[in-house]
């Protein structure tokens, strides 16, 4: 699978994302959170999106499918998904394209599910406001989905409110509720944050087994890298609004070159030995509110040089890999004196 | 010591900053209503001179004026600017005075509330323990049953032993008294919380080290902190507090006959308005709601204006 | 078996308070009519109570308890009514000021209710009755018109003249309540609509009147019954100068009447049925409570 894909099998292509949040007070200016995202998604395809909290991850899901809060909006850019722009469609369209082509999966789903209702009232709920079947059609398919995601005796469940369930039944739930109407792509933001450790894997394989066996894109959201290495082709690397890197998941784990993804990979602590202590990256991530003319990572970055502190990278493009870094790219690459640590 | 002073001293530079006055000039409905106020106010307070004639002074009416419409009615007499009542009472002298009571009732209720809720608020949430649980029950048993219902029973049964003759005399005493009673935990609770989250800072820490008394800690440092709130309270309770009068005095157990009141006045003058003579009773309806309204208003806006939220972006 | 011991013990608080309201209503008594307390003690008084005589009226000189209840039903079926026309009207506007917030219609009808809340019952009342009475002459302005017993019960909600007459009385009282409860149902939803589960139905697409209907109006339903248990006193504050101002005979005009008449026994009756009352009420209310609770709670902590 090359990085540039034939229009025909392009289900998502998000271009130039800027999004920023008014600011309350006129004489401050509003500040761009996500800028300038860009990736595609092809059918099928499993995209990791990997960054640390308050890198735009979260904002860049609600953002795709157009749910922003009402102090963000969408600056600039355009979200292609199966070939409409997402940003140009009335209230009316996008509520057809919600749950029946894009499905969502948030991260904790006591606080996302409505306690009010049962399983059996959500679903249906979703099911009806979409397909005009009766009532017993829609309970039977949501029966279906949620054998599908392995919830025993589903007929009792169902009949059950959000806060009788344990976290990982509710979360599988809401994966039977994002996958009820078969959608060709799912966004799953932190689908195992909220669980035990116990449960993560089990959570995330069965996701990635649904998405493959049904066809389904899945653009699966996580800080924790370690967790969507085996759930994903190709990954995307996050940091402070913007995409630094990307490329297929396998090689940019063994072969990273942007020093963020390469500070990443040594934090894991797999890849620490017993005894040792574990790697932190130094500093903090900026506001968007602190960034200037430079590169983002520049005042963590342990190979940080003169380019770096003068103007922001631009994207270097491969055939297997995009990075936004100065190191690789020519035209700013540094010079034998720069390079010495 | 100068820290936990400077402190608590930070506040009355808040009052004063620039930010009040600018939102203020800014939010038109609430100046044109501070306006209004004000000029209802004034105009009240100097209502003996102001106004043409004095409405308890039996020698000024004459009852041949009786029952005249506003002057701009045909029937009208340019004397009588509001028009006249059963007695032949001016409307407008009778509105100036009715004000003016509404006002030193609600005044002097306040305050009573004021200084009652808040001595109970900071004990209740300084000291903690039984004191705290004392005061929120009877906090609690007040609120179930609405202050002016509170009212209404108290001043009722008030008048049912004393006779309509004897409670007059008291009447005007007993309604700032009852009504300043009745509604002080609205401000305890409030200031309980604020206590309870002061009480933890640094500055009141500070302040216990060095050996303050309690009464000092309480008044000084965490009471100016807690004062935003309170006002916003206070101004709101104004109004309630006129309108209260105004409903007791309406049903007969608030202001006697001889001390105007808009609420007695309108009391006094339904029967009037069945014969379609209208002024009598609801020329003060208009003057009460004309005050009730602009202190509301300015209510809201202090509420948003002190709203630590609104308080500018931090330089 | 929970129930049980929780339903017991309210009993028993119950009791007790109005063990206590009786002693206040004997003192009352005393101040207000000497001569009934002299002959008559603080045991025997509360003896009376218990066994259901509640003494008789001076000025009528008729018991007490039947006094009142012969009353009650006017009372009851004006709060009834008020009740009713406030959550028809409430529910709607509520709605259309929270789902178009900037429309100009939204924005004056949130501005009226500002003026509302400055609007004194007997200021709405008196206007009500100069319009709809003097000038148009559709309404009447007093009493009850004419009413039908069902059983003891005397109803005016059986004729067309009964609901002419509780017309203006309903409409004036309901006014005086409305502005809060719009505020606080429309305060209510846009807050819902920030939530978390308001946005996973969206993700999901779920159509929006589902939205308004089962995670808006359901979530709002708790702090409203809240609310209506606090303005309780209110209502009956506000019932009394109602019945006052269109000479509706019910309780709270009876009440005035022997305030005026400084009729002891009447008035000591009418603080033990108050107390009754607000105990009802309050059962009522937390039952109400109980019953949408489990799952609000829940809502409530996100």
């Amino acid at each position: 699978m090359s990085l540039h894909l034939k229009p025909s099998t392009r289900l998502l292509s998000v271009r130039d994302l800027h999004v920023n949040f008014t600011s309350r007070w006129p004489q401050e200016p509003n500040i761009d959170v996500l800028r300038g995202v860009s990736f595609q998604l092809e059918r099928g395809e499993r995209l990791a999106l990997v960054g640390e909290s308050g890198a735009g991850k979260s904002l860049l899901a609600t953002s795709i499918i157009q749910l922003l809060d009402s102090s963000a909006r969408i600056r600039q850019g355009s979200v292609h998904f199966e070939g409409q722009d997402l940003t140009q469609l009335s209230s009316k369209q996008l509520r057809q394209v919600r749950g029946h082509r894009i499905g969502m999966v948030f991260q904790d789903p006591m606080t996302n599910l409505n306690p009010n209702l049962t399983l059996e009232q959500q679903l249906l709920q979703c099911i009806l406001s979409h397909r005009n079947i009766s009532r017993a059609e829609a309970r039977l398919v949501a029966l279906h989905k949620l054998r599908q995601v392995h919830i025993p005796a589903p007929e009792t469940r169902m009949r059950q409110y959000p806060h009788q369930l344990s976290a990982g039944q509710l979360q599988r739930a809401t994966i039977a509720m994002a996958l009820a109407l078969e959608p060709a792509l799912i966004i799953a933001d932190e689908p195992t944050s909220a669980l035990d450790v116990t449960m993560q894997a089990e959570i995330i394989s069965l996701l990635t087994h649904l998405c493959h066996n049904n066809g389904v894109a899945l653009l699966l959201i996580s800080h924790d890298l370690s967790l969507v290495a085996h759930a994903s082709d190709r990954c995307l690397i996050m940091y402070a609004g913007q995409i630094v890197e990307q490329g297929h998941t396998k090689s940019l784990i063994n072969d990273a070159q942007h020093p963020y993804t390469q500070s990443l990979i040594r934090a894991l602590p797999q890849m620490s030995e017993p005894g040792q202590s574990l790697y932190q990256i130094p500093g903090q991530m900026p506001f968007a509110q602190e960034l200037g003319n430079q590169c983002a990572f520049a005042n963590r970055c342990e190979h940080a040089y003169a380019a770096c502190w003068n103007q922001p990278p631009a994207r270097t493009v491969t055939l297997e890999r995009e990075v936004s870094c100065h190191l690789v790219n020519p035209a700013t690459a540094p010079t034998p004196a720069e390079s010495e640590p | 010591m100068n820290a936990a002073k400077y402190h608590g001293h930070h506040i009355w530079r808040r009052f004063r900053r620039q930010q009040l006055w600018l939102q203020l000039k800014a939010n038109k409905v609430a100046l044109i209503s501070s306006v209004i106020l004000l000029l209802l106010t004034v105009t009240a307070l100097l209502a003996p001179w102001l106004s043409p004639f004095d409405p308890s002074v039996l020698q000024q009416q004459n009852i041949m004026d009786a029952e005249l419409p506003p002057a701009w009615h045909e029937q009208g007499d340019s004397r009588f600017l509001l028009g006249t009542d059963g007695l032949g009472r001016d409307l407008l002298s009778s509105l100036l005075h009715g004000i003016r009571t509404s006002l030193w009732v609600g005044f002097w209720a306040v305050l009573l509330q004021l200084t009652l809720g808040t001595v109970l608020g900071l004990c209740a949430g300084y000291f903690g323990g039984w004191m705290d649980r004392l005061v929120m029950r009877l906090a609690d048993f007040q609120l179930t049953f609405s202050s002016l219902m509170l009212a209404i029973l108290v001043l009722a049964i008030t008048r049912a032993a004393m006779g309509a003759h004897d409670y007059h005399v008291w009447s005007p005493w007993l309604l700032i008294l009852v009504l300043g009673l009745a509604d002080w935990p609205q401000y305890a609770r409030t200031l309980r919380a604020s206590v309870l989250a002061e009480k933890h800072k640094d500055y009141v820490a500070a302040a216990q080290v060095l050996g303050y008394r309690s009464r000092h800690i309480m008044v000084m440092q965490i009471l100016p902190n807690t004062l935003s709130p309170l006002l916003v309270i206070a101004t709101l309770q104004v109004a309630h507090v006129i309108l209260a009068e105004a409903a007791l005095s309406f049903l007969g157990i608030g202001m006697p006959y001889g001390n105007p009141s808009l609420g007695g006045m309108m009391g006094s003058g339904f029967e009037y308005m069945l014969s379609g003579l209208w002024w009598i009773a609801l020329m003060p309806g208009i003057a009460l709601v004309l005050l009730l309204l602009s202190i509301n208003l300015v209510a809201d806006w202090l509420r948003d204006a002190l709203d630590p939220k609104n308080i500018g972006p931090q330089q | 078996m929970n129930n049980v011991a929780s339903v017991l013990s309210r009993l028993i608080t119950s009791a007790l308070i109005i063990i206590l309201v009786a002693m206040v209503s004997y003192w009352v008594l005393g101040l207000i009519s000497p001569d009934e307390t002299r002959n008559l003690n603080l045991a025997q008084y509360l003896l009376q109570v218990v066994s259901g005589d509640l003494g008789q009226s001076q000025f009528y000189h008729q018991a007490n308890l039947q006094l009142v209840l012969q009353v009650l039903p006017a009372t009851f079926e004006l709060v009834l009514v008020t009740s009713l026309l406030v959550v028809l009207v409430v529910i709607p506007l509520g709605l259309f000021t929270a789902i178009a917030p900037q429309h100009k219609l939204a924005r004056s009808i949130m501005a009226v209710s500002l003026i509302g809340i400055s609007l004194p019952v007997f200021l709405t009342g008196s206007i009500m009755v100069y319009f709809f009475a003097v000038e148009l002459n559709w309404l009447p302005t007093f009493g009850r018109g004419t009413t039908v017993p069902i059983g003891s019960w005397q109803s005016g909600l059986l004729t067309v003249s009964g609901w002419q007459h509780i017309m203006l009385p309903a409409a004036t009282l309901s006014l005086a309540l409305l502005p809060l409860f719009l505020r606080l149902l429309r305060a209510e939803l846009l807050q819902v609509m920030q939530s978390n589960p308001v946005r996973l139905a969206q993700a999901m697409g779920i159509t929006p009147w589902r939205i308004w209907l089962f995670y808006g109006l359901r979530n709002a339903t708790l702090p409203m019954i809240t609310m209506a248990g606090l303005q309780f006193g209110t209502l009956m504050a506000y019932t009394i100068v109602a019945e006052s101002l269109f000479q509706w005979p019910g309780a709270g005009s009876l009440f005035m009447q022997a305030i005026n008449r400084s009729d002891g026994p009447l008035v000591s009756a009418h603080l033990i049925l108050v107390a009754i009352m607000f105990l009802s009420v309050s059962a009522i209310a937390d039952l109400a409570y109980g019953l949408f609770n489990p799952h609000l709670a829940a809502w409530r902590r996100q």
